[in-house]
């Protein structure tokens, strides 16, 4: 077998790197194989271990990277990169089953919190809209006392409501990239372990 | 062969070759290996971050018909060399002494 064949293992392996991050790896093995004389297959598997062991090692190192990056970019990148580098990993039948009940328990959680945040939420706008239409009477009805206190109230209300999805943004974007960064560091300590 | 390492220590050791002249991947990790047991794979991340943090940039200089990437340290590299240099000796300096007094 070639050494073309391994690169195109790699590449396929690499698939849900960024192409940017994907394309520097391929170059940098394939200069260094050139470099080292390296022109079969079974060469580049004794140097850099089997594609999918490499592609580990690159999936846990740009996960990393990525849940480090503070502030800049998605924060749902880390916890994908992270995700594909524990399932590139060879694994055993439990280990799998461990993961997959694990992320279902999460999921479910991340549901559960959301439903009753939703509610919340729907229940804020209900008193929203029913103390602003109120108002709205009051104005109607020249009665600018009341329709300032119910005004007041309504704009209360809105605060509050913008203020709690605010909040629930914020810890989400924090509990993802920290969810990333522990699945990253899980495979990254795997693929050392090899 | 040597002490198995990496992190700071990869990372003084890429600088400190890179001192001395500009490199190629391959040949990197071909020093950085005559002194620490690094796998081949793992100069790669090393040299990712380095340059992700300023410290390094690359170039392509064509050879035999391709490119070879060479890395070059940036004024921030020297800087960061210039700190590692620094622990290093303080690091040395305390290393010897704890060494003597344990032969005494």
């Amino acid at each position: 077998m070639t050494s073309e064949r391994y690169f195109s293992e790699l590449a396929a392996q690499l698939g849900r790197l960024p192409a940017q991050e994907r394309e520097e790896a391929l170059r940098f093995h394939r200069e260094y194989a050139q470099e080292a004389g390296f022109t079969t297959y079974q060469e580049l598997e004794e140097c850099f271990g089997p594609p999918k062991a490499l592609a580990s090692r690159l999936y846990a190192e740009s996960a990393v990277k990525a849940s480090e990056e503070k502030g800049t970019g998605k924060p749902g990148k880390a916890l994908i990169i992270g995700l594909a580098a524990l399932f590139s990993l060879p694994v055993t039948f439990p280990l799998v089953l461990v993961i997959l009940i694990v992320l279902f328990v999460v999921l479910v959680l991340i549901l559960a919190v959301g439903f009753s945040i939703g509610v919340t939420v729907f229940a804020l706008g209900g008193a929203f809209l029913s103390l602003a239409a109120e108002s709205w009477g009051y104005l109607l009805s020249f009665a600018p006392g009341l329709w300032l206190k119910f005004l007041g109230g309504a704009m209360i209300v809105l605060a509050v409501i913008i203020i709690i999805i605010s909040l629930i943004l914020f810890a989400a974007r924090h509990i993802l990239r920290w969810i990333g960064a522990g699945i990253a560091r899980i495979a990254e300590r795997r693929t050392k372990d090899e | 062969m040597g002490f198995q390492v990496g992190g700071a220590l990869l990372d003084f050791l890429v600088l400190s070759i890179l001192r001395r002249g500009d490199a190629y991947g391959y040949i990197l990790t071909q020093e950085v290996r005559t002194i620490l047991d690094v796998s081949e794979t793992s100069l790669y991340p090393a040299l990712r971050r380095l340059e992700k943090g300023g410290l390094l940039s690359t170039y392509d200089m064509p050879y035999q018909g391709r490119n070879r990437r060479y890395y070059r340290l940036t004024p921030q590299g020297h800087e960061a060399l210039e700190s590692y240099i620094a622990e290093w000796r303080q690091f040395k300096k305390q290393m010897d002494s704890l060494l003597g007094e344990d032969e005494a």
